[in-house]
């Protein structure tokens, strides 16, 4: 009965995710959620996050609060080692109030599957939760692709010693000519991404460079001072290598 | 009096006003070539403060330049002096994996040049003669070294560089932003969403990133075969030199240094590239981790932790 009743609200839980989350990013290959029915999450979320840590599913440790939580706090000093992130982390948290009181439990949702909660070893922390008061606090804990957040950017802009002096969209192939100190430079917009096609500098590290796709990519031609950079919002500030 | 008091105070108030719009905090970026690259500073202050400050990095990366740029470095100045003893510690505490003298294998194996190609095993055991950073001392306030002997500063020249950088900025009171050389960088404060820095590492074999590093107050710096190489006979031949063999070094494609000094950074990804115990050599360095690329493309953290996120 209880099994029974915790299963139907987490799929009326589930119901409300399109509006929780985006839906790309719902129960993809890599991602997953964790319910947690408790009106005390920071108790168990420590113990649950470290099983879930030895399943693969966590990648990097910083989370973002995707709905004001009641348990914010306490959650934080439970996530003592992660990072609180504004606009994206590898874990997503959000809160909800249940209609009715509920038996308090988990379940985690993989591959649109239910995972049983004791493959993850947590027996003893189930029957614990199982028998105390019922709650109506949801929290779930979306694990996102962080892949999946990372979408190639649509514009390209050319600097030339420093000064901006084109931009194009990334969405139909084609070659560029740029006239630089020695000649031309010959950029090519191909599948999605930006390369070099020919420079007349000396070392054609340009040429050799692997093309861009990602917001704040870019190619460089030093000797030429010539500049090919994706635009937009990315989510790096500045890159090494 | 009081009308004249009372101007006084008009004006006072006038200024304070001008003043107060001038030095409002904003973000400002602006991209230098320097190095034979392109350097980003990204710093949040005034428009008039940004200026200075721009001029204050283009003042100091200009004196690098021309300080350790090959063949015209300055062996007595103080600056070139200071940086000698830090690649000599460095190369002390790698047993050798990171060596400024590898100058004579740039030449020979093309580097320095237009035409990359693979010398002769006697060019390599000829050029293999002149290196050895064990052979130089400092002596009355001089470098002295074997006549034969060339320093290529290029493995640590511009973290030092960016290190000088960012002391200028601090001590003028910038408390966020960025300055990036090429690849080597170092970030503090909030970047301007408020949060740590999100760093890129450069994927070595395909577009994009390998990762993300979240990090402030810290350096980092990336060697990787990717970046200058040829290819002869279907085998890579990259420009990060083995000091005990005088070929490229085997066994990576990319290695990431985070750690509080650029400089140290800089000059330990080419000596964890280079050497075959990268751990052990970080050992001596506990403020510093990295992230390594085997050549079979896995990937593996060493030393400190740091906030790194692999991208799948």
């Amino acid at each position: 009965m209880d099994r029974r009743r915790f299963v139907k609200d987490i799929f009326a839980a589930s119901v409300m995710i399109p509006f929780l989350f985006d839906p790309k990013k719902g129960s993809d290959e890599t991602g997953g959620e964790l319910y947690l029915i408790s009106d005390e999450p920071q108790r168990q979320m420590g113990l649950l996050l470290q099983a879930l840590g030895a399943q693969g599913l966590i990648r990097g440790s910083s989370y973002f609060l995707k709905s004001p939580h009641p348990q914010a706090g306490e959650l934080g000093r439970v996530l003592a080692g992660w990072r609180v992130s504004s606009s994206g982390g590898a874990a997503g948290i959000s809160f909800r109030q249940l209609d009715a009181a509920s038996r308090p439990s988990f379940t985690m949702v993989q591959c649109g599957r239910i995972v049983d909660p004791r493959r993850l070893g947590l027996s003893a922390l189930w029957n614990e939760m199982q028998s105390a008061e019922a709650a109506t606090g949801l929290t779930v804990v979306s694990f996102g692709d962080p892949a999946s957040e990372i979408r190639p950017g649509a514009l390209a802009a050319i600097s030339l010693d420093g000064k901006k002096i084109g931009r194009f969209s990334l969405d139909s192939e084609r070659s560029l000519k740029y006239a630089v100190r020695g000649g031309h430079v010959i950029v090519g917009i191909e599948r999605g991404g930006v390369r070099v096609k020919s420079s007349p500098c000396r070392h054609q590290v340009c040429v050799s460079s692997s093309p861009v796709l990602y917001p704040g990519e870019r190619i460089i031609c030093a000797p030429n001072r010539f500049l090919v950079e994706i635009e937009g919002k990315g989510f790096v500030d500045s890159v090494t290598g | 009096m009081k009308r004249k008091r009372s101007l006084t105070i008009f004006l006072a108030l006038v200024l304070l006003a001008a003043g107060g719009c001038a030095r409002r905090e904003a973000w400002h970026s602006s991209t230098l070539f320097f190095f034979d690259t392109v350097c980003d500073v990204t710093l949040a202050c005034s428009a008039e403060e940004f200026e200075i400050a721009r001029k204050e990095v283009e003042r100091i990366f200009e004196e690098i330049q021309v300080s350790f740029s090959p063949g015209a470095e300055r062996l007595e100045s103080p600056l070139a002096l200071e940086l000698f003893r830090k690649a000599k510690n460095i190369y002390r505490d790698t047993e050798g994996a990171f060596d400024i003298s590898v100058e004579p294998l740039v030449g020979i194996w093309g580097f320095r040049g237009a035409r990359q190609r693979v010398p002769s095993d006697q060019e390599v055991a000829e050029a293999m003669k002149k290196v050895g950073l064990d052979k130089s001392t400092e002596e009355g306030g001089r470098i002295v070294r074997p006549e034969t002997m060339k320093f290529d500063w290029g493995g640590i020249g511009k973290g030092f560089g960016v290190d000088l950088a960012f002391k200028a900025l601090a001590a003028r009171g910038i408390q966020n932003g960025f300055i990036n050389a090429g690849g080597d960088l170092y970030c503090w404060g909030t970047n301007p969403d408020g949060v740590p820095w999100n760093v890129g590492i450069k994927h070595p074999r395909r577009p994009g990133f390998l990762g993300t590093l979240s990090i402030t107050g810290l350096g980092a710096a990336t060697s990787g075969d990717y970046q200058r190489f040829f290819e002869e006979n279907g085998v890579r031949y990259h420009h990060i030199f083995d000091p005990k063999t005088g070929y490229p070094a085997k066994g990576k494609e990319s290695v990431t240094v985070v750690g509080p000094e650029t400089t140290v950074c800089d000059a330990l990804s080419t000596a964890l590239f280079v050497s075959s115990q990268p751990e052990k050599i970080l050992i001596r360095y506990p403020e510093y981790g990295a992230v390594i690329v085997d050549q079979d493309g896995r990937v593996c953290s060493i030393g400190k932790k740091y906030h790194f996120t692999l991208i799948f």
